[in-house]
């Protein structure tokens, strides 16, 4: 007993000494900092607090969210819909496939001075941005998935007589869920890059828009706790959406364990 | 025979590639010239002969080796730093513990939100573009050598240890040569993402290179170089990405996803 509750509480503190010395270090270094470019960690994490918890969050991080939302869910649509599309029309496909490569490998940030010019600085051009960043991922990873469906389990839906829509619906997005969702964690953190990317190109609202005014009032601990702030989020949308896709999965990993059991004759 | 087969797959296979591209290109031409919502598009034979007149000026080309010197350096600073790390988080399960949380959380840090404090302390000199490039490379290289290094097979420990090998002799012919195919896969990843954090320093900082030049063409408000530039980007990251994905195929040939799909 005593012992499971040492090697316990001994597991637990492998895990947090570093992120607990590396703070405690930064704390320390920067107590009672007069640099102008390192402020005191108490002082960040006072301004952080003041900040975000949570008056500052409506006028500056609600936009951002907003958008960030907006061009993700436009992205997952167009992307399912158009991976199902190509997934099913293995020469369509095969044709765009340049195509698709020469976008897909374009660093999506450059694209920012060109939205520019179409949508003005703005939400329209946020979100179009963030739905066409990320929506490639989205895209391949569906259609591969919907490709190496079983041919199997394609024949029987024929021999069934189900609709294309019942099809789709019931056998080939469950079947491909499992690539669907690596895309869409993939177009997350892409989503998440375009909109912190274009924010600080150009932005009128938005936690990107209050960096770049920091920046011009040299507000230098109001920048640190923006910059906090993004790598929170980054951390909070990133392990999140892991935790999603592993409840949503749980069905597939069951079902992969049972093959795998039956392959070894139980 | 091999000939036959190599037209019939130029026919099947590339022909329509290509023409799905140039009906891709025949609809810029064709809205730049209804001109619809009077967007002042320009046509694609005036994109492509600005781009050519860009790639006539040497200035241009000292932009892009601006950019692949800067990209260049990150890599090779983030490779000295990762592959011992990821070697030693890989076999220490103490290391790897310690570490997990702090590894977690870093790489999920958008790399370019550090760039306001970047500029802050180096203005818009190299230090900035490294400060936001290389921990973009060092994570996809860390973490595929740390799934080499724990992926070694046991067996080759106990072959070194019979023929008396010594610890450095075990890293050198073991361990490093079991996580190279692990670590090509990571600088694939690496140098993609670095190209995309290089450029988009250079676009938001304003550190020299071909970001830089997009983002000036913009505020001078020069859009047929805008447009230029955005089209020679995207090629260089076509091009980046092509050759990466070909080199680790040569370089790596016996893993199943270089083999050829039959």
């Amino acid at each position: 007993m005593y012992r499971s509750v040492m090697r316990r509480a001994g597991s637990i503190l492998i895990e947090v000494w570093l992120p607990v010395a590396l703070i405690a270090a930064w704390w320390i270094a920067s107590a009672g900092s007069e640099s102008f470019y390192f402020p005191p960690l108490a002082d960040i994490l006072a301004r952080f607090s003041e900040l975000w918890l949570f008056s500052a969050v409506p006028e500056f991080l609600a936009p951002s969210l907003a958008n960030l939302a907006f061009g993700f869910l436009v992205a997952v649509l167009v992307g399912v819909t158009l991976g199902v599309v190509f997934g099913l029309f293995e020469r369509l496909y095969s044709a765009c496939w340049l195509l698709f490569e020469i976008a897909r490998s374009t660093p999506m940030i450059i694209l920012v001075p060109m939205a520019i010019m179409f949508f003005g600085v703005g939400s329209t051009e946020k979100v179009v941005l963030i739905a066409f960043a990320s929506v490639w991922p989205i895209l391949l990873n569906t259609t591969d998935g919907v490709r190496e469906v079983d041919p199997l389990i394609r024949d029987i839906t024929r021999s069934f007589s189900m609709g294309r829509a019942t099809q789709i619906f019931r056998v080939l997005l469950p079947a491909a869920s499992p690539q669907i969702l690596a895309g869409t964690r993939l177009g997350v953190s892409i989503a998440i890059m375009m909109m912190v990317g274009s924010e600080l190109f150009a932005s009128v609202n938005g936690i990107g828009y209050f960096v770049l005014r920091t920046q011009e009032t040299a507000a230098v601990t109001d920048m640190w706790t923006a910059v906090i702030l993004l790598g929170l989020l980054g951390y909070i949308f990133n392990t999140g959406y892991a935790l999603i896709e592993h409840v949503l999965l749980k069905w597939h990993r069951g079902l992969r364990a049972t093959e795998s059991s039956h392959a070894r004759g139980r | 025979m091999r000939l036959q087969d190599a037209r019939t797959r130029a026919t099947t296979t590339h022909l329509p590639r290509i023409a799905v591209v140039a009906a891709a290109l025949a609809t810029w031409e064709l809205v730049s010239r209804t001109d619809v919502n009077s967007n002042t598009l320009p046509t694609v034979g005036e994109v492509f002969g600005q781009l050519i007149s860009l790639l006539g000026d040497p200035s241009v080309w000292g932009e892009i080796g601006d950019t692949f010197s800067g990209w260049g350096i990150s890599l090779g600073i983030a490779i000295v730093l990762a592959v011992p790390l990821g070697v030693l988080l890989g076999r220490s399960v103490t290391a790897y513990r310690s570490a997990r949380f702090v590894v977690d959380f870093l790489r999920t840090v958008p790399g370019l939100a550090v760039i306001p404090l970047a500029v802050l302390l180096f203005g818009t000199s190299l230090p900035t573009e490294l400060v936001i490039v290389v921990p973009t490379c060092l994570w996809p290289l860390l973490l595929q050598t740390l799934y080499g290094a724990r992926d070694v097979d046991v067996v080759l420990f106990d072959v070194g240890k019979s023929y008396g090998f010594s610890r450095r002799k075990v890293f050198n012919r073991i361990i490093i040569p079991s996580c190279a195919g692990y670590t090509a896969t990571g600088l694939r990843l690496a140098a993609i993402m670095g190209l995309i954090a290089t450029i988009g320093t250079e676009l938001i900082a304003g550190t020299p290179g071909l970001g830089f030049a997009l983002a000036s063409a913009q505020a001078v408000g020069d859009d047929l170089s805008v447009y230029a530039y955005t089209v020679l980007i995207s090629l260089v990251g076509f091009s980046v990405t092509m050759i990466l994905t070909r080199l680790e195929r040569e370089a790596i040939p016996w893993r199943a996803s270089s083999r050829p799909r039959s």
